[in-house]
């Protein structure tokens, strides 16, 4: 089961989107955990504006009913990752791989010829899910493991998975 | 806590991670003593990171498996420059490729692994990859995902967005996304045993563009084959001698796009001389089989409308040509014949 909180204030439609696209692409069942939801103040950046994913996620609140649910917190404040050699990239959101927990943010969505709000949160959720079945990021332009800053991500508004990272959900999720 | 154990002359402490080749990142827990086949042997202790599964590794093979300690920070930053930074030609050859690529992977080390991955992503650029080296894609990027999560001391999805930063820059990170990769021609042709692709006379400039997606058709179809071979048990040695023929159908069926621009291609001009001959010499075939059937085909038009009879039309041969004026001119003396031949007939019985 894939267990959705919002950490923000999230108009019914958009949220109703994020869990249908989710159980489209994973084909587990989905819900809304809870609604506006706190976030943890150890993970809050800059006076509140921004939050620390990793933080974030780590103490979040955990609401698993089965040991293997995961977990998916939605949020629209900017989200910062550690810094790597390559430097700091456009962060859209955060997974423990393998894990129970991820966080997507809209931040950043829906403004000029970008995909809209709810179909760009359900592609994040998505994709960061798909790391907690551990996944790796794909290079297929309509796969939803597709890197958020890929030239091609906007280009597909549904939230589909390629035949090969299906199948390996399917096998995680299986084994599950 | 140092064991009798050491990796390229430094020894391996217990606790330590160390990486064991194509299986992931393991925590040294120690060295036990182990009879096997009525031999005492010093065990390596691994515990594999990832699924926790317990790994012995003899004392005397450490060295040769490859096992190696974790790469360090420097090691992995210049292994990110190293994959942001020119594109790689990918072996055009699939099973020279995969046999490469698997011996890198075996070999385990950071940069052949790396390798892997930045010659099958820029081979993923021009066309879905195979199963097999999907697979493969996978694996490498798994392997570098966990060693530079453990090398830079980041959460695995960090360094993976690291990792699809240098292979993907993202706009406005100033680095420009490395261009796709040439292929080459030589290995595509020995690739296809030395048949040229749609045609002996191309010009360097005009035919490259075409090679380079009808040999990757050619390519494909050779892998789809081996593979049909390795799975299947093999084909037939009629099919295994059309294949090479098919890429100069694939490179044909290209050809009206070529056509557009014919001032920037002269080559393409040249293109059709070449195939006109194949084309006439199909329509030979066409004729003589035309003129093989019709006799039997002549039996039958009496009785029923031949389905092959439309074939034959398609074909303009000069059989099909000459064949109505024949029965055209011959009424006349069928008409007289009949008589003469019942009367042979008649003799005969």
């Amino acid at each position: 089961m894939i267990r959705v909180i919002t950490l923000a204030e999230f108009d019914a439609d958009t949220v109703s989107l994020v869990l249908k696209r989710l159980q489209a692409a994973y084909g587990a069942g989905v819900e809304l955990a809870r609604k506006e939801d706190e976030v943890p103040s150890e993970a809050m950046r800059k006076g509140g504006r921004e939050a620390d994913a990793v933080t974030l996620v780590r103490e979040a609140r955990d609401v698993r009913t089965f040991g293997d649910d995961k977990i998916v917190y939605l949020t629209d404040l900017p989200l910062v990752l550690p810094e790597g050699p390559m430097g700091t990239g456009p962060v859209d959101g955060f997974a423990d791989v393998d894990g129970v927990k991820a966080v997507a943010t809209t931040h950043g969505l829906g403004g000029k010829g970008q995909l809209a709000i709810a179909d760009g949160l359900a592609k994040r959720a998505a994709r960061h899910v798909g790391q907690l079945f551990g996944l790796h990021h794909c290079y297929e332009a309509k796969c939803a493991m597709l890197p958020g800053w890929a030239e091609a991500w906007g280009q597909q508004a549904e939230t589909t998975l390629c035949p090969y990272c299906r199948d390996k959900s399917e096998k995680r999720i299986f084994r599950a | 806590m140092d064991l009798s154990v050491s990796i390229q002359g430094v020894p391996v402490r217990v606790g330590e991670r160390v990486v064991y080749p194509n299986g992931g990142i393991c925590r040294v827990q120690g060295v036990e003593s182990r009879q096997i086949a009525g031999r005492d042997w010093n065990m390596l202790i691994l515990q594999r990171e990832e699924d926790q599964a317990r790994v012995m590794v003899p004392q005397e093979k450490v060295e040769s498996i490859g096992l190696r300690k974790v790469a360090s920070r420097e090691a992995a930053a210049a292994l990110l420059e190293f994959l942001a930074g020119a594109g790689v030609d990918p072996e055009l050859d699939w099973k020279v490729r995969h046999r490469e690529n698997f011996e890198k992977m075996a070999a385990g080390s950071l940069l052949d692994t790396a390798q892997v991955l930045k010659g099958l992503h820029a081979l993923a650029r021009l066309r879905p990859l195979p199963t097999r080296e999907r697979e493969m894609y996978d694996s490498a990027r798994h392997q570098l995902v966990s060693e530079m999560s453990a090398a830079l001391g980041l959460p695995p999805a960090v360094a993976e967005n690291q990792l699809d930063y240098a292979l993907t820059p993202p706009p406005g990170s100033g680095r420009a996304v490395a261009a796709p990769p040439t292929l080459d021609l030589a290995a595509l042709r020995r690739s296809l045993g030395g048949k040229r692709l749609g045609g002996a006379s191309r010009g360097p400039a005009g035919g490259e563009e075409e090679d380079e997606f009808g040999g990757l058709d050619a390519v494909d179809e050779e892998e789809a084959e081996s593979e049909s071979e390795e799975e299947g048990g093999g084909e037939s040695a009629e099919s295994a001698e059309s294949a090479p023929c098919e890429p100069s159908e694939t490179a044909a069926v290209k050809k009206p796009a070529e056509k557009k621009a014919p001032a920037k291609k002269p080559s393409s001009v040249k293109k059709p001389a070449v195939e006109k001959p194949v084309a006439k010499a199909v329509e030979k075939v066409v004729e003589k089989k035309a003129a093989a059937k019709k006799p039997a085909a002549k039996k039958a038009a009496d009785d029923e409308p031949a389905p092959r009879k439309p074939a034959a039309e398609k074909a303009p041969s000069k059989a099909s040509a000459k064949a109505p004026s024949k029965a055209a001119a011959k009424p006349a003396a069928s008409s007289s014949k009949p008589k003469a031949s019942a009367a042979a007939k008649e003799k005969k019985s």
